[in-house]
């Protein structure tokens, strides 16, 4: 019984095999239109309609099991969208401060054509820190005597006037802001051309007090900019640079009030106006920027 | 004395006709939806880039659970049907199918392994032959088989799919055929061994 057993299935593998290698080697040997490639055709023409058929049955669950698929790449696609998102935004920012130093640039270059501060050299800096109080006072900038940055130098932002030097380090400098307390600025009303003194105002960090001998010709709006002389002689500052616009006149007393137009608070690129030097021997007192006492 | 058969051993005798013509209706309507599903729907799943073949894994496990002569029978069939709708070198798979379907059979007559991960391996071994067996074929007939490395990373892609799924095609062969087969291989070892070391077994 066991060696039946054991014959017929030795039998029935010799028969597949060697029916698989008929078929193999009269698939070789015959043309393309031979028996076989017509079976084969045959059975397409009667195949092809079910296989439609079912792929049409089976495309819901084709379309379910893709969609799950669809699910597995989408987290990935979100992954690779987020941290593609991730650069554009970096790079939007760095092309955003690119912008903002252009804007502040051109400014720069038209207040330069504007004050006609031609006869000065002009040495770009960036803020590298501020004056961690409040008031604002000082800011330092990335240059110094290496680019030919002296004490007493104007700063300018593309608003109008800043500061001046009162530092000066090799490749660094500190800037004196007009917000400071010890600082006033010999100015004049563009308008009337009245002439007097600009300080900061007392309890304020972004406003200043316009010292002048007769507020009647002095009107809200009016544009102060840098006199360029004292009554001592020569000012630091070159003339006619724009310090602010009068915001009120009291009516009591007289007292000008001027928001200047340079934002301390917010300073990036800023200017040194670095030559020519002028008066080198005039007492601190004398100049645009004078300690208030 | 009486030379007719008794009817009990008719009975014997009907019913194994029966339950040989349940088998091969069985394994008929599945190996028809094996291969209707290995044309339409599988080939059209990608996972992790690559599609499972469902085909060895049917024959492999047919040839696990049902013996080598229904598996090499089915293979051989399988393998035809394959050919023929893939519009390919008639006998290829016929050849490497019916193989695989023998192997399988004789693994489980021989060995008869009980490991529940046994359809993995069987699985991954049937895959394995029958897509390496193809190429191998198709060199040795003078095709130009793209052999590269690339090839070689493709099967055994298919390899480690099919072999993620061989445990649930298995169970799904399992189930189909579960009410025609000769003999659960499980049953027969328990029993096997049980008389073998049982003590009244002993002369």
């Amino acid at each position: 019984m066991h060696d039946k057993i054991v014959r017929r299935r030795r039998a029935v593998l010799g028969l597949l095999v060697a029916l698989s290698l008929v078929l193999l080697s009269a698939f070789f040997g015959e043309s393309s239109a031979g028996i076989l490639g017509s079976i084969q055709s045959g059975f397409l023409d009667v195949f092809s309609p079910i296989q439609e058929g079912v792929t049409t049955l089976l495309t819901p669950v084709h379309d379910l099991i893709n969609s799950i698929d669809d699910v597995v790449h989408a987290s990935s696609q979100r992954d690779e969208y987020r941290r593609e998102n991730r650069a554009l935004i970096a790079q939007n920012a760095s092309l955003q401060a690119y912008r903002r130093d252009y804007l502040q640039l051109a400014a720069l270059f038209k207040l330069d054509q504007e004050a006609d501060v031609s006869s000065y050299d002009q040495v770009t800096a960036q803020v590298i820190s501020e004056s961690p109080s409040v008031w604002y006072s000082h800011v330092m900038i990335d240059v110094g005597s290496s680019a030919d940055v002296r004490l007493g130098d104007t700063v300018v932002d593309g608003d109008g006037l800043v500061g001046q030097v009162t530092t000066v380090a090799h490749n660094a400098s500190e800037v004196t802001l007009i917000t400071d307390s010890t600082s006033a600025v010999a100015a004049r009303d563009a308008a009337s051309g009245t002439w007097g003194i600009a300080e900061p105002a007392v309890g304020s960090s972004n406003q200043l007090l316009l010292a002048f001998p007769s507020s009647q010709q002095v009107a809200p709006g009016d544009l102060i900019v840098t006199a360029g002389t004292t009554a001592n002689g020569h000012s630091d500052y070159p003339p006619d640079i724009p310090i602010g616009h009068v915001t009120s006149v009291a009516a009591a007393n007289g007292a000008i009030s001027v928001e200047p137009n340079a934002n301390v608070k917010q300073l990036e690129l800023v200017q040194v106006l670095t030559a020519p030097r002028r008066h080198s021997s005039a007492p601190p007192g004398a100049g645009g920027l004078v300690p208030v006492s | 004395m009486s030379l007719a058969p008794s009817p009990h051993s008719s009975s014997v005798q009907a019913r194994g006709i029966g339950d040989a013509l349940n088998l091969t209706l069985r394994l008929t309507a599945l190996g028809f939806v094996s291969c209707v599903l290995q044309l339409t729907l599988v080939p059209q799943i990608s996972i992790f880039g690559a599609s499972a073949d469902l085909t060895p894994l049917v024959v492999a496990s047919v040839g696990f659970l049902a013996g080598s002569v229904p598996a090499s029978a089915f293979g051989f069939a399988i393998g035809l049907f394959l050919d023929l709708a893939f519009v390919q070198t008639l006998g290829i798979s016929s050849l490497l199918f019916t193989l695989i379907g023998y192997s399988a059979g004789r693994l489980r007559e021989l060995r008869a392994p009980e490991a529940p991960l046994t359809p993995i391996a069987l699985g991954a071994g049937a895959t394995a032959l029958a897509l390496v067996g193809y190429g191998v074929i198709e060199f040795m007939l003078g095709v130009n088989t793209p052999v590269s490395f690339s090839l070689l990373g493709a099967i055994c892609e298919v390899t480690v799919l099919n072999s993620l799924i061989a445990l649930p095609v298995y169970a799904l062969v399992r189930r189909c055929l579960i009410g025609a087969l000769p003999e659960d291989p499980r049953r027969r070892t328990r029993r096997a061994r049980t008389t073998r070391l049982s003590p009244l077994s002993r002369p």
